[in-house]
């Protein structure tokens, strides 16, 4: 992996994880989509061989500190994405983009029920049903996020 | 990749094990607070941009019609608190005729909301004070209307603060009017807060302001938490439902007090005491020597 590779790959993460704490207006708190997860998705494909679960994890628990969740809360959850990525990663590449995006919206889905089952579990499953709706914003997101990345990653010569 | 995501999963359930009741790991947790704290004040950037270009479009009339509002508010508050303050002097008077102790001014610290918005699944904001300020857990903040919150997370420069909407937050509190005693709790529902366990004879009724009551040592004595807008008497039930609004602007606001109560100060009494001791004896004896 070149130093520009790896420059590039910590940039994303870090505007992935501000968009994730980005204030917006309060109607719209609950569907704020998996930033994270859709780069992390995009990286493991790219490079599956350094951007896997133990990455995956350790994003997670940043995501934690940030969020004020019990540690290992979304870290849980975003190695658990990152595992499925892992393993499908080769048939994924070769589908067309929407039916990525709809494999995509499944692993947010995913990722929103361990979130979901363990904020239950501790007692504080207050909810409202936007947020079963935020996944579906990736049908959308992926796409545009998938071109861009990629146009970056030509711009830049990251091979 | 197999044994490594086992091996994390495990991990992962352990640590949550641990962390659940914010005992264990307290270090850990710490340390990546600070590692993750410039994002937070890099994600407020934007908004301050956008206040900043609005607060520099707004004209020069604008400003100062607006300053002349704030000119008399001002007057009219101090107007307010000399009356206050010949009050409080006379309450002291009482209370030190009643030999009871008298209430000493809290000592306060202004604080800001870095405009963060954190998990949705809980009532919590950021603000940019930390343990550089001497912050410490559980410490009480309150906005200009009434009880905000409590301090459950510490940063160097800025800790996390759990609304009082929170549903694991409690606030002992008492009726101004017939003062009966209860607890506030939140239902993670940023508009209304409920008083549990009000058996149905209890001297409450709808428009009761509730202030707190002090019990507890966390919240100081007699600042406004709520209005209660609702009361349901089900038959067969021994409680009420009672549906209580908050007084502080949770939702909008940005500026926040944090307050040192006075009881924590008498909790280190006996250490002061004994220093205090200390120190006669030794003038004491120094008189003895002379």
């Amino acid at each position: 992996m070149q130093i520009r590779a790896i420059l590039f790959v910590i940039i994303s993460f870090i505007l992935a994880i501000c968009l994730s704490i980005i204030p917006m207006p309060h109607w719209a708190n609950w569907l704020r989509p998996a930033w994270v997860i859709l780069v992390l998705c995009y990286w493991i494909m790219v490079y599956p061989e350094y951007i896997n679960v133990g990455i995956a994890w350790i994003i997670g628990l940043l995501l934690d500190a940030l969020c004020g969740t019990i540690l290992g809360e979304h870290a849980l959850a975003t190695m658990l994405v990152a595992y499925i990525i892992y393993r499908t990663r080769r048939y994924l590449r070769h589908y067309p983009l929407p039916q990525q995006a709809v494999f995509i919206i499944f692993c947010c889905f995913l990722y929103n029920c361990v979130l979901f089952i363990i904020q239950w579990a501790l007692g504080q499953g207050i909810y409202d049903w936007h947020f079963w709706i935020s996944p579906l914003l990736g049908i959308i997101l992926w796409p545009v996020l998938f071109t861009a990345l990629r146009k970056m990653q030509y711009k830049f010569k990251i091979a | 990749m197999h044994a490594r995501f086992i091996a994390l999963v495990f991990l992962s359930i352990s640590m949550m094990a641990l962390n659940h009741q914010q005992v264990h790991l307290k270090t850990v947790r710490t340390s990546l607070s600070i590692l993750v704290s410039p994002v937070q004040y890099i994600v407020e950037w934007p908004t301050k941009m956008l206040q900043w270009i609005g607060e520099s479009l707004t004209s020069n009339q604008k400003l100062l019609s607006e300053n002349e509002n704030l000119r008399t508010r001002l007057l009219l508050v101090n107007a307010q608190l000399q009356k206050l303050i010949l009050l409080e002097q006379e309450n002291d008077e009482l209370r030190a005729f009643l030999h009871s102790s008298v209430h000493s001014t809290d000592k306060v610290l202004v604080a800001q909301l870095l405009s963060v918005d954190p998990d949705p699944f809980a009532q919590q904001v950021i603000i940019n004070k930390g343990e550089k300020q001497k912050l410490y857990l559980g410490q009480p903040v309150l906005d200009e209307n009434g009880v905000f919150g409590q301090v459950i997370q510490l940063g160097t420069f800025s800790s996390r603060v759990m609304l009082i909407t929170d549903t694991r937050s409690a606030v002992p509190v008492q009726d101004n009017r017939s003062g009966v005693r209860g607890i506030v709790v939140g239902r993670g529902d940023s508009t209304q807060l409920a008083l549990v366990d009000m058996p149905i004879t209890a001297d409450i009724q709808v428009g009761d302001q509730l202030v707190t009551s002090g019990l507890g040592e966390v919240f100081p004595v007699g600042y406004p938490v709520g209005v209660i807008t609702d009361i349901k008497e089900n038959s067969g039930v021994q409680f009420s439902q009672v549906t209580v609004t908050p007084t502080a602007r949770l939702n909008e606001g940005h500026l926040v007090l944090l307050v040192w109560p006075q009881f924590v100060k008498s909790r280190l009494t006996p250490i002061k005491t004994k220093l205090l001791t200390k120190k006669t004896a030794k003038t004491e004896s120094n008189k003895n020597a002379n």
